[in-house]
């Protein structure tokens, strides 16, 4: 019986060789899992340690305790939080918590760039960053004609200095900045990114008024579809790198 | 004999009575009805349907909503004084309106305490993370508390679900863990000892796993048994089963009659009853009406399972105010799986990774039948 159990739910969760975005709802912060068959990056934990595990137990094969890469983009609460407690039960192979502009991680077809500066990371006193936002990692993610683009907390300042300098490209997904906030997202970067869809990671309820109204109108305009977790819960993009789709 | 039977309940009565007449002694630590800030390490804490109980030192009160917190964490609490209500073996303080603290609200009395968190508090958590470093979090926390009674590693929302598919009763210690641990340990020894040492070590390994779980009240209760029918057996002395079950009770409310109120005491009590009386009841009835169709029913645990339920069911709706007839569904669908489970469960301790695909598949029927009649 068991052993019958045991081929049920393999099959059941062998990976289908599609790329998956999923942006977990974990509460006021945030926290996505890209996945390519046996690979899983987690981009942020968020701060809620059992929404993110939660996420991860649903996503990840029942067999595979593995994360090959978690990058941190900084080291807030809303999204370093629960770094430890997804230590303690998952084994990560690259955590990366600081890099430069040019630094890629790849996997296959599979590209992760960071287009951020080295500031030496957030932690580091002497980076130069007006807050820890301002030195978050901004990472673009590319799989066949698929890209996403993901921005932890960056201001408008920072947005303004990555399109200034020619780094930022159209992307299918954004990961709007810092929760929706009205000193991100700028005009000239959203239409520069020009996202088919905009994930707000967001908590319900939040003190913080996030998403701003400014910025959902910002992101209307450059036709964005945007899709919240406070509304919508966790959000799963899948893609075969050509076609994008919506998991229900 | 029936005077006999009954000068044995007399006296454990009035011994009991004794008990309770036992002067109230006053604390020096507090004032009657004041308001006190409590600052400490949570030594024991429970989740009943909406609240929190949790135990700092000799302070018990409940938080309402789900617990947030583990054993060991630091927190600071402001309730009132609810009476004195402290006696000589446990010395036990509640506290009513208890909230956490987050404002500085006028108080009467602060109370420091540093508790560090003890051996088997740590040990339980580590075993909790063994599971997680090998399981979905939801399965983690029903193996973990399989084993261990710890609701710990049981998010809010997979309470929640357990609690509506009345199926919350498997991640308590309980009867069966002692018996797992007596009867394992018992049939190993045998093999290496005299049975008066086997014994002395089961009974010392029963207590062990006592301290392990918790001490919750059914686990008490189970490890009360089961010392007292291996004690029957090295001296040679007939076990009643039923007068076992009394005298566990009995030692348990002499120590603390206050537990006499708790619904865990109550349906522990009650599911042994079923078990041990209904059931063999049961089965006599529908043996002498010659249905056999019965049979079938009992070896997928059904009959046990309609048992206890014919005695806990009233309770239950006492406290709560439910009880769901799925249950008898789900319980049907998971009963068979909980002793495989435990048994894997133990196994995955040591060479996890070798026993983890089939202790998942196992878990995760259970999960998936949890959150299948959770949705209904």
């Amino acid at each position: 019986m068991i052993l019958v159990l045991c081929a049920v739910w393999v099959w059941q969760q062998l990976p289908d060789g599609n790329l998956k975005l999923v942006f977990c709802d974990v509460g006021q912060g945030d926290g996505a899992i890209v996945s390519l068959g046996y690979f899983q990056a987690l981009i942020d934990t968020g701060e809620n340690e059992e929404k993110i595990l939660d996420c991860l137990s649903d996503q990840l094969p029942f067999w595979d305790r593995h994360l090959e890469v978690v990058f941190v983009t900084h080291p807030d609460s809303d999204h370093a939080g629960a770094l430890d407690e997804v230590k303690r039960s998952y084994e990560v192979g690259r955590l990366i918590s600081k890099g430069g502009f040019g630094d890629m991680v790849r996997a296959g077809d599979l590209w992760f760039e960071i287009l951020s500066d080295d500031m030496g990371g957030a932690e580091n006193e002497n980076a130069g960053c007006e807050s820890t936002n301002e030195c978050s990692l901004v990472i673009t993610m590319r799989y066949k004609k698929f890209s996403a683009l993901f921005t932890g907390d960056m201001g408008e300042v920072q947005e303004l200095a990555l399109v200034s300098r020619g780094v930022i490209k159209t992307s299918d997904v954004l990961k709007v900045p810092h929760h929706g906030s009205k000193f991100s997202s700028s005009k000239i970067f959203l239409e520069a990114v020009s996202p088919k869809l905009a994930v707000i990671s967001v908590g319900a309820k939040n003190n913080y008024g996030h998403p701003t109204s400014d910025t959902l109108m910002r992101l209307d305009g450059v036709g964005a579809k945007v899709l919240r977790t406070d509304i919508l819960g966790t959000i799963e993009v899948g893609t075969d790198g050509e076609r994008v789709w919506l998991k229900k | 004999m029936r005077a006999y039977w009954l000068i044995r309940v007399l006296i454990l009565i009035v011994l009991l009575e004794m008990r309770l007449a036992v002067p109230q002694i006053r604390s020096s630590m507090v004032k009657d009805g004041g308001t006190i800030r409590i600052n400490g390490n949570i030594d024991t804490m429970s989740q009943t349907v909406s609240n929190c109980k949790v135990e700092i030192n000799q302070f018990i009160f409940e938080i309402p909503g789900w617990c947030r917190f583990s054993r060991g964490d630091r927190i600071g609490v402001i309730g009132n004084v609810d009476r004195r209500l402290i006696d000589m073996f446990l010395g036990q303080i509640r506290l009513n309106s208890a909230q956490i603290d987050k404002s500085d609200l006028e108080i009467t009395s602060v109370v420091e305490m540093h508790n560090k968190p003890g051996f088997f508090q740590q040990l339980r958590e580590k075993i909790r993370y063994k599971f997680r470093r090998i399981l979905p979090s939801f399965e983690a926390g029903l193996v973990s508390g399989m084993i261990q009674g710890d609701k710990e590693g049981l998010t809010g929302e997979s309470y929640r679900q357990m609690i509506e598919s009345g199926t919350i009763h498997i991640v308590v210690a309980s009867g069966y863990n002692v018996m797992l641990v007596a009867g394992t340990m018992m049939s190993s020894l045998l093999w290496m000892m005299k049975r008066s040492w086997a014994t002395a070590v089961a009974m010392l390994g029963v207590w062990l796993y006592v301290l392990l779980a918790g001490g919750d009240p059914p686990v008490v209760r189970a490890a009360i048994m089961a010392s007292v029918v291996m004690l029957g057996g090295v001296s040679g002395r007939k076990v009643v089963v039923w007068w076992v079950l009394v005298l566990a009770g009995w030692v348990m409310m002499v120590i603390e009659p206050m537990i006499l109120i708790e619904p865990s005491f109550q349906l522990s009590m009650a599911a042994s009853v079923g078990l041990m009386v209904v059931y063999p009841a049961l089965m006599k009835w529908f043996d002498s009406k010659n249905i056999r169709l019965i049979e079938l029913f009992d070896q997928f645990g059904l009959m046990t399972t309609v048992s206890t339920m014919m005695v806990t069911a009233p309770i239950l709706w006492w406290h709560f105010q439910r009880f769901s007839l799925v249950s008898v569904a789900s319980n049907l669908l998971v009963l068979p799986f909980v002793s495989v489970i435990m048994l894997l469960g133990v196994l995955s301790l040591v060479p996890g990774e070798l026993t983890a695909p089939f202790l998942y598949a196992s878990s995760h029927w259970v999960v998936t039948v949890i959150e299948f009649f959770a949705r209904r």
